[in-house]
């Protein structure tokens, strides 16, 4: 029986892709983006291969080895470089200025106003309610980040202690 | 496909141990590796954002799909030819139904559904619920995640495209914004402080 042997590869396989995300650091999984995301399923997919021993387990540690470290690197340059973390990243994009949708930024991020509409629904604002927010930009990820106008930022606590110093 | 029992290595396992390893076959596997790094780099960028990320289960099925192919690539299983014509094609499907979705409304709803509604002014939205089989603990567990404790606060609650569900709460439910301490001195009172060093200013688009 060759059971015992899948038992140990894949504990192996375990162990070394572990120590393999926790070398190449957080980003992983937190702030994923597509890629890390897709980074993580090859790693992941080459196992396989490696436990039914169609593969030798150097040869999964090679590529596994190999797709990290150009993880590594990768993102080693685009820390170092601007030009490279433009291209890797992208430049946040403004959907959404003073409650008027950008239709060029759309365009280029091929998003309708159906998902732009989407995208401010998750962050509980409905379309009469477009006009309060001063930018609404899309981050990596899809994500929409928004800065607002003045009279519709939340108010904090230093407006209540102003408000309370002038009652008093 | 070789078995393990064919396999000339005594211990498959631990065969990195031992001498006669094939140094070459370990430099190619890796340098395979290296390209199908830089072409999925180039791929999922090229797609843009919508690749997956917030969007529909069927984009996740593509990142997964382009996952799923590459292992075979690296191992030298298939030619790095039909492992490109595979990446390239899936991710050229991706790209033009993202376009045309982008075009035509119609077809966005065909191909990634439309928003339902689960609660309505404060009352739930029982056909809403039942066409997507969220039961009433589901709906307040969702409700809970975004911090609503009555369920009159909710305007609109919707099970988005992507399985999320969006909150818009009624206007005396919003949390305060300067306007109501301010009132119409609201810009004044923010151009006051003066002080704010502002993290979208970088971006040139103030």
């Amino acid at each position: 029986m060759d059971l015992w042997r899948i038992a140990v590869r894949a504990l192996v396989s375990y162990v070394y892709l572990l120590a393999m995300t926790r070398v190449s650091g957080k980003r992983i999984v937190h702030q994923a983006t597509t890629f890390d995301f897709v980074v993580a399923l090859i790693a992941g997919d080459l196992i396989d291969d490696m436990l039914w021993a169609e593969v030798s387990t150097t040869k999964f540690a090679a590529a596994a080895g190999s797709i990290f470290v150009c993880d590594a690197i990768t993102k080693l340059t685009a820390f170092r470089w601007k030009a490279v973390h433009r291209f890797l990243c992208g430049v946040p994009a403004a959907l959404l200025r003073d409650g008027r949708e950008d239709r060029d930024a759309l365009r280029r991020e091929q998003l309708s106003e159906a998902d732009l509409a989407h995208l401010l629904r998750l962050r509980g604002i409905e379309e009469e309610k477009w006009k309060d927010v001063h930018l609404g930009l899309a981050e990596r990820d899809d994500e929409l980040s928004m800065i607002f106008a003045p009279q519709a930022e939340s108010a904090t606590r230093a407006d209540a202690a102003r408000v309370k110093e002038l009652l008093r | 496909m070789v078995p393990i029992a064919a396999r000339d290595v005594p211990f498959g396992t631990f065969d990195a141990l031992l001498p006669g390893m094939d140094w070459q076959e370990l430099g190619m596997t890796a340098a395979r590796g290296l390209l199908v790094y830089a072409v999925m780099l180039v791929v999922i960028r090229l797609l843009g954002k919508r690749t997956v990320g917030n969007f529909t289960a069927f984009d996740l099925l593509v990142a997964l799909m382009l996952g799923e192919v590459v292992d075979e690539i690296i191992y030298g299983d298939v030619s790095i030819a039909q492992g490109l014509v595979a990446i390239v094609v899936i991710a050229l499907a991706k790209y033009i139904t993202a376009w045309l979705s982008y075009r035509s409304h119609t077809l966005n709803r065909i191909l990634e559904g439309s928003p339902t509604a689960l609660v309505r002014d404060g009352e739930l939205d029982r056909k809403g619920m039942h066409h997507e089989l969220m039961s009433e603990l589901d709906v307040f567990a969702a409700l809970r995640l975004q911090g609503v404790a009555d369920m009159r606060e909710v305007k609109n609650a919707v099970m988005e495209v992507d399985g999320q569900i969006s909150v818009i709460r009624e206007n005396w439910a919003e949390p305060i914004q300067k306007r109501d301490v301010y009132g119409d001195e609201a810009k004044k009172a923010s151009k006051e402080q003066e002080q704010r060093t502002d993290t979208a200013e970088a971006l040139g688009m103030k």
